[in-house]
């Protein structure tokens, strides 16, 4: 009997560990949200609609991804720039003009520019930063949206990062790490852009948010709404299905 | 004072001469700016620019104006508009496979942007647009960059009308050279009906440009336009090129100083003559003054003489003034040397051209005027000192 | 015999003698005054720019060119920049890391060219450390960068913002670091102002991965006006590099400078037409004030070559006398002014904003008092001709008779 008592402890001792189930830190909870975003590999279909105060756009956009660093797109709608192609290969962008036949390569001075007249840039495509790696993270608290409970995560860049933000609130949802909203800062502490992520859906056997919302705060009436219409996940596909050669072939 | 017509005549050549150098220098310094605003103005923004509201400080294809006739006929009938022409420029991608640079595109009315650029001049490689071209026009150094020659293709890629996809491909049928570097880097021209198939605005522009008869009157065009036809944005050069306005000011400081040592040389002149006038007739005062005439009316009746004499002189100097000036204006002078050589690689015309403002005429001839005036009260100070006897003597 | 008679008859009246005198004189000062302003004033804007941005004369890899490949970087840089700071000529001589690229702040983005500079040197050849109009000029913190005004307005930040500065380093990768506005600055020149950052030569060169690599060299001589002769002196030095001075970096600049010394002969020659006027106006009346004494002359038996003689030797004697007089003034009056500068914002509004570069010195050199003193002489003493023909016109018993 005696021999077992140490066992015994232990066993006891990791049962109520596992029961509790001590409360992740900021960076774990921000870096498995992260991860869960940048799964293996994605085909999604989705439809952006861009939204100004005198006019409004909608345009169905077919995507392929595989990991961080190589995604390819496909305009599908409307007839006009149907066919246009999209390749990113880690930071660099390609684009492909059907009507022109010719393959561009995006200068560094053009990551400015906005991707496709919405409000997200190539260079938030091209993500020069990184969420989990450039920032330090401190849990705010818990508060909920859309009915679920969420923990809100206060990151601060690191001094030297390459993060033009002075701060960026986000709000991870608990139960499946779907990261629900983000807020950005600038080092005046004013809000500049608002991403808002709803709509939570089943797709391709995943729990996802099936629209996101690109919201300037400071620009009346103007916002871009991206809506997932349907995606595959984890897929096998090659490499060389991301290079300049495909971007003319694939529809 | 007709006693002694040599001496008069003297006296108002003086004065004569005198205006007449004052405004040919005022008159030359004047053409010079002149010609140095209208020649950058007329490349880049014209005298006035119209746009939609906001356009200037946020310059995206969204924001143009509409054609609209009443706008048309309202600058064709101003009297102070010698040309205008429309533009809609946006920023583009260029790429020649190779290279790809940022540039701004110019859509244009060849025939009347011709008038006002002169665009057609600066071709140095291939040929000017044509209304229904399917080509495009590259500026020299953008040409160069991108390794392209006449007849290559390049690509353009840019964000269109309302957030659509602008994408084309032109055969390059023109190259032109452009003084400014800046702008010799990165233009390209395009016949407006290409312009607007590539952004995709349907009938509009992001500017009017205008040039106008008289630089001074920018203001009151401006304020007419605006009264006739509002809810446009109006801008003048100056509001447009402050940097222009300023290097200006400072010829205009340079200007001044210049007048002014020409003013000093030509009061010398004045004064020398009067003094010597004095002296000759001293003989004249003394008996004068020894018959009784009290000082007081002889100073007034001299420096009335004098004055009589300059106002003579500077009317004579004015419409004197006038046909040498014009023939200046219709024969400019020609530079030469290793500087004129420079100017026309650059399209620049080496000519010093004098305005033909005839207010200028006026101001300068107020002017030596005033100077002599102001000298001829020496004659008081002088009369006063008279003493009779010596006078007589001398 | 003549010239006595001739010294005589300049003291017998003086006042007219003296008008005369100071006429010349002030021809003298004027036209010396003149090109010695027009002179300074175009020092003075090419000062402005070459200060500025282009420095005396630059030095590239000949493949930097216009795409600015950041591998063009210049062999040797750092041993023929040490060569050229002991180098007599030189005044100061800065190296420069010089890249494209893209400057964010959180509500814009902007294309630049960044200079990544060693603020020591940079600081010795490059005005923009004084036109510096809020924070400093580096203030020796890891990451700064000095921007702009016009660039500052247009992406909306602050002194001490942070900015994110993006662009592709020697592997081609795109790179961005963050740096923190330590200055902004405001020159002459606007589109420089929206175009140019400076950083520190060291932080971008970690980012761009190219060490020591140097895209350009910038000098700065002593002597500003041999940079001609000096530069084909460096570019047979140096046969592999592309040398460059000022005028072949932006002949432009020549441009407009080339017209006001075009312009300035104009403005000389109408200068000593009047000059020449007021002269011949004076002796005019002089000559018609001394008819009696002409008149006599002749009678007493002066033939006329003789009185002709006479009065061009007074108006030479004359302007011998002026012309030393106007030397000393011009002398005294251009020296002042250069010493204390004109200031040129007394006339022009639009100028007074920029502190820098508002004062004309005005300089004289040797060769062209030379020729202003020649040409002021022969003025005068051409002036001289038409009233001495007047004088002989004089009928002697008309004259005698004269009052």
């Amino acid at each position: 009997m005696k021999k077992l008592l140490p066992f015994f402890l232990a066993a006891v001792m990791v049962l109520t560990l596992s029961f509790t189930g001590e409360e992740p830190t900021a960076k774990e909870i921000v870096t498995k949200a992260e991860n869960n975003i940048h799964g293996l590999s994605s085909q999604i279909e989705m439809t952006i609609q861009i939204i100004r105060p005198t006019w409004t756009r909608s345009m169905t956009v077919k995507t392929w991804t595989k990991g961080e660093d190589y995604s390819i797109s496909i305009v599908t709608a409307p007839a006009k720039d149907a066919g246009t192609v999209f390749l990113k290969r880690v930071k660099e962008i390609w684009n492909w003009v059907p009507s022109i036949e010719r393959v561009v390569k995006l200068p560094p001075s053009m990551m400015a520019q906005s991707w496709m007249g919405t409000d997200f840039t190539n260079d938030d495509l091209v993500k020069a930063s990184s969420r989990i790696d450039d920032y330090t993270h401190k849990l705010l608290g818990d508060t909920t949206i859309a009915n679920r409970k969420c923990w809100k995560i206060e990151m601060t860049p690191l001094p030297n990062a390459a993060v033009i933000w002075g701060k960026v609130n986000i709000w991870i949802d608990q139960k499946d790490y779907l990261e629900l909203r983000l807020e950005f800062y600038d080092e005046d502490n004013k809000l500049v852009n608002i991403l808002q992520s709803s709509d939570i859906k089943t797709m391709g056997g995943r729990t996802m948010p099936s629209k996101m919302e690109m919201i300037p705060a400071e620009k009346k009436g103007q916002e871009t709404i991206i809506i997932y219409n349907s995606a595959t996940f984890d897929q096998k596909i090659d490499d060389d299905f991301f290079t300049t050669q495909n971007m003319k072939k694939i529809k | 004072m007709w006693r002694s017509r040599r001496r008069t005549l003297i006296t108002i050549s003086s004065i004569f001469f005198a205006v007449i150098f004052a405004i040919l220098m005022r008159v030359m310094m004047v053409g010079v700016f002149d010609r140095m605003i209208s020649d950058t103005v007329s490349m880049s923004c014209g005298y006035i620019q119209i746009h939609h509201t906001g356009y200037w400080d946020n310059r995206s294809i969204d924001s143009t104006m509409e054609e609209s006739p009443k706008l048309t006929s309202l600058l064709n009938n101003e009297k102070q508009i010698i040309s205008w022409v429309p533009r809609l420029e946006t920023f583009a991608l260029a790429s020649s496979g190779e290279q790809t640079k940022g540039i701004m595109l110019m859509g244009i009315e060849p025939a009347k942007e011709d008038s006002v650029s002169k665009l057609s001049k600066k071709i140095i490689a291939g040929k000017y647009l044509a209304d229904s071209d399917k080509g495009i026009m590259l500026a020299e150094g953008l040409a160069t960059y991108l390794k392209l020659k006449v007849n290559d293709t390049v690509i353009l890629l840019g964000q269109g009308y309302e957030g659509s996809m602008a994408a084309g491909k032109y055969p390059i049928k023109g190259i032109a050279r452009l003084p400014i570097p800046d702008m010799n880097k990165a233009m390209a021209w395009l016949p407006m009906k290409s312009s607007r198939d590539f952004s995709s605005t349907g009938a509009r522009y992001t500017s009017i440009s205008i040039m106008i008869q008289d630089r001074d009157k920018v203001d009151e065009v401006k304020q007419s336009i605006i009264k006739q036809e509002p809810g446009y944005e109006v801008m003048t050069w100056q509001e447009m090129l402050p940097e222009l306005d300023q290097t200006f000011q400072a010829k205009m400081g340079q200007n001044v100083i210049m007048s002014g040592i020409l003013y000093m040389v030509i009061a010398f002149g004045i004064f020398g003559t009067i003094l010597m006038m004095l002296n000759e007739r001293m003989h004249e005062f003394g008996i004068l003054i020894a018959i009784g005439m009290k000082k007081g009316i002889l100073a007034r009746v001299v420096v009335m003489e004098m004055i009589l004499m300059s106002v003579v002189g500077t009317l004579l100097g004015m419409i004197g003034a006038f046909p040498i000036v014009l023939y200046f204006r219709l024969h400019p002078i020609h530079m030469g040397g290793s500087w004129a050589q420079v100017a026309a690689k650059f399209n620049f015309q080496p000519i010093i051209q004098p305005s033909m403002d005839l207010h200028h005429f006026i101001i300068q001839g107020y002017a030596v005027l005033s100077i002599a005036i102001v000298l001829s009260l020496y004659a008081i100070f002088k009369i006063h000192k008279i003493k009779a006897i010596e006078a007589i003597n001398s | 015999m003549l010239f006595k008679v001739a010294w005589r008859n300049i003291w017998r009246n003086t006042t007219r003698s003296l008008v005369v005198i100071a006429s010349v004189a002030a021809g003298l000062l004027a036209g010396m005054f003149l090109i010695a302003f027009f002179q300074g004033f175009v020092k003075q804007d090419v000062n402005n720019a070459v200060e500025a941005q282009l420095a005396h004369i630059q030095i590239h890899n000949p493949a930097f060119g216009d795409d600015k490949d950041v591998n063009d970087t210049i062999t040797n840089a750092s041993a023929i920049v040490e060569k050229l700071r002991k180098d007599v000529n030189v005044k100061s001589v800065s190296g420069r890391a010089i890249t494209m690229g893209m400057i964010s702040s959180s509500s814009t983005a902007s294309g630049v060219e960044i200079h990544g500079v060693n603020p020591g040197d940079e600081k010795n050849i490059s005005s923009i450390s004084q036109n510096v109009v809020e924070g400093v000029y580096f203030d020796g913190k890891k990451n700064e960068i000095v921007i702009g005004k016009k660039l500052a307005d247009k992406l909306g930040v602050k002194l001490h913002n942070k900015i994110v500065l993006t662009f592709q380093s020697k592997s081609g990768d795109l790179t961005a670091g963050s740096f923190r506005i330590a200055g902004i600055f405001r020159s002459r020149n606007s589109a420089f102002d929206e175009m140019t950052v400076f950083t520190n030569f060291d932080d971008v060169a970690q980012l761009l991965g190219t060490g020591n690599g140097i895209h350009e060299i910038a000098i700065l001589l002593k002597d500003g006006q041999k940079v001609d002769t000096l530069a084909a002196g460096y570019k047979s030095q140096y046969p592999k590099l592309l040398v460059q001075t000022w005028g072949e970096i932006e002949p432009e600049m020549g441009l407009l400078t080339g017209l006001m010394d075009q312009m300035m002969y104009i403005i000389m020659g109408i200068i000593l037409l009047a000059l020449m006027f007021g002269i011949i106006n004076t002796m005019l009346m002089a000559v018609l004030e001394r008819q009696r004494e002409f008149g006599m002359l002749m009678a007493i038996g002066m033939n006329k070559p003789r009185v002709f003689i006479m009065v061009m030797l007074e108006s030479i004697m004359l302007t011998c006398v002026g012309i030393p007089i106007g030397i000393l003034l011009t002398i005294g009056i251009v020296d002042y002014f250069a010493k204390y500068g004109i200031n040129m914002s007394a006339f022009s509004k639009a100028l007074s904003q920029f502190g820098v570069g508002n004062y004309v010195y005005p300089e004289l050199h040797s060769s062209m008092f030379l020729s202003v003193t020649i040409m002021t002489a022969i003025t005068a003493i051409l002036s001289a001709i038409y009233p001495a023909y007047k004088a002989l016109q004089f009928k002697p018993a008309v004259a005698i008779h004269q009052i």
